[in-house]
């Protein structure tokens, strides 16, 4: 036996044992995402019914099923105050009762977040099994959580041999762990959501902006996965990317992104988060073209821009005539979040050649409400100020914003609005002051 | 918040707003009913229009604690928005519910 293995034997728990450890009072952060570790939540929310926990913090990105089967379950909201870094389905109901809160962020800040402004007790999180050199992989999960596990007092770890080894700087030592459960489940499947009518014109149109060479980014949803299918003729296209989806994959095994001409981490494919099917983490699994790094690297603006011809591309909910974009705000509540999106539209824009490509459909429930409004409604959230906004596309055509004069702007900005709303947005861009 | 006894059961009429403001005296009159052990508390909600995150909080503890000692905290009278609120949070399945206090009364009294 190594001194290695020796040391996980010793560290090896039952979960509730491990959690016993969390103190009354304190502060946890658990993997995003697929990283959610059942194991332990179900520990830590079986200790909170049995009254062993009077106060605890919980902070959640994007929460998936685990999470809310167990610490955001509502018999918990007496004892778990849980906080959002990002709204998902699983805990949008609960933000907008105010039973858990929102902390906005860019994505970038959330690892300085976890360092500097939070007394974290414990990091839990999912990872994949130990190698021979006493390292675990954070898999799937780098985001906030690898920063979390160091600037803690204790970090958990939930051992399951269907997290993928991700290479990158996403490795962490038996050394630096204070406990090991194993927990062999299969992994949360995030399957990419059905396209409506329209993607494909939106995809092909996207697909035409982005040149052989360039380095993408696709934001989560179902349009940038089918702008993903419009590349399959691409040359030479590169990944760097908050995000690692299934369109990806593909692209990839097909030898359309190869990061050949990519000026930083050339030929590496870099990441901050996966998130798919079973198909895509078997792809992750020891794969030396892929790397992940913290949301502070990946999702910085000045390191997104260090590649040349970077593409960001991010679906939004709504824009309005000025040229504010929306992609978080919906219905008076908070419906998702700013995650990295702004990152990258900044980060885009500052890359030599650049371009950041905001993407919507142009109405929603069957044409009834149109997302080209005159002006937000009170409240809502500037998830890109109008400053930021470059090319933004939806079923009518594509527009780009930089240069461009208020009126030419808001011109603009109609042309791409459902045909059956463009006189009456015209009309109040007269009241407006702006044609 | 008032806090009236009928029979064996002690009824508190929450007032129009459970929020913030309200849900500490809400709080305090909830805990003073409960003093002992057993019992029911039926919270009547029909002049109430507007209940937040601190009442419902305050409602899921005292439901706890009542369980405690062996009593139930019940739950009536519900406007649409206060509906909504206890739909929205997940705490329909967490309360025992009736559509009217009279309702209520004829049930807990059988």
């Amino acid at each position: 036996m190594s001194m290695y293995t020796e040391a996980y034997a010793k560290k090896l728990m039952t979960p509730p044992k491990a959690v016993e450890r969390i103190a009354d009072g304190g502060t946890v952060v658990y993997g995003f995402g697929v990283a959610e570790p059942p194991a332990l939540l179900t520990a830590i929310a079986d200790r909170a019914r049995a009254d062993g926990f009077t106060s605890l913090k919980v902070y959640t990105y994007l929460p998936q099923k685990h999470a809310r089967e167990t610490v955001l379950s509502p018999d918990l909201s007496d004892c778990i105050q849980a906080y959002s870094w990002f709204v998902g389905p699983q805990d949008r109901s609960l933000v907008k009762v105010g039973l858990n809160y929102f902390v906005p962020n860019y994505f970038h800040q959330v690892p300085r977040f976890c360092s500097d402004f939070m007394e974290i007790d414990t990091t839990v999180t999912t990872v994949s099994p130990m190698d021979r050199a006493g390292y675990f992989s954070f898999g799937t999960s780098n985001d906030f959580t690898s920063t979390a596990a160091r600037h803690c007092k204790r970090l958990i770890v939930e051992v399951n041999e269907n997290m993928p080894r991700v290479f990158g700087d996403s490795l962490v030592h038996i050394s630096e762990v204070d406990a090991v459960v194993e927990n062999h489940v299969p992994l949360v499947e995030v399957p990419t959501p059905a396209p409506k009518a329209g993607a494909d014109e939106i995809g092909k149109s996207v697909a035409e902006l982005i040149p052989d060479g360039a380095t993408i980014q696709l934001g989560i949803g179902a349009l940038p996965d089918t702008i993903a299918r419009y590349l399959t003729n691409h040359k030479d296209l590169g990944i760097h990317s908050e995000l690692f989806v299934e369109g990806m994959v593909e692209l990839i095994e097909r030898g359309v992104v190869t990061g050949r001409l990519k000026n930083l981490h050339p030929r590496k494919h870099v990441f901050s988060v996966a998130q798919g099917t079973k198909r895509l983490y078997d792809f992750l699994n020891d794969n030396p073209s892929m790397e992940s790094y913290p949301s502070s690297y990946a999702v910085d603006p000045d390191i997104i821009a260090r590649n040349d011809n970077m593409i960001a591309v991010n679906a939004i909910l709504e824009i309005d005539l000025l040229g504010q974009c929306n992609a978080e705000y919906l219905a008076g509540a908070q419906y998702s979040g700013t995650g990295g999106q702004l990152d990258y539209v900044r980060g885009a824009f500052k890359s030599k050649g650049g371009k950041s490509i905001h993407v919507f459909y142009s109405t929603a429930k069957g044409d009834e409400i149109t997302r080209v409004v005159p002006r937000f409604s009170e409240g809502t959230i500037v998830t890109s100020p109008r400053m930021d906004t470059h090319i933004v596309a939806t079923e009518y055509g594509v527009i780009n914003l930089k240069g461009k004069s208020t009126r030419e702007r808001a011109l603009d900005i109609i042309s791409i609005a459902h045909p059956k709303y463009r006189d009456d947005l015209l009309r109040q861009a007269e009241d407006m002051h702006l044609i | 918040m008032e806090i009236q006894s009928e029979g064996k059961m002690q009824v508190a009429i929450i007032p129009a707003r459970l929020d913030m403001v309200t849900s500490k005296e809400a709080e305090a009159a909830l805990a003073q009913a409960m003093e002992g052990d057993g019992g029911t508390i039926l919270c009547d909600f029909s002049a109430c229009d507007y209940i937040s995150s601190s009442g419902l909080r305050v409602l899921l503890a005292t439901a706890k604690e009542m369980k405690r000692r062996g009593g139930r905290l019940v739950l009536c009278g519900f406007k649409p928005y206060v509906h909504d609120v206890f739909d929205s949070a997940g705490f329909l399945p967490l309360f025992e519910r009736f559509d009217s206090k009279e309702e209520a009364m004829t049930a807990l009294s059988d």
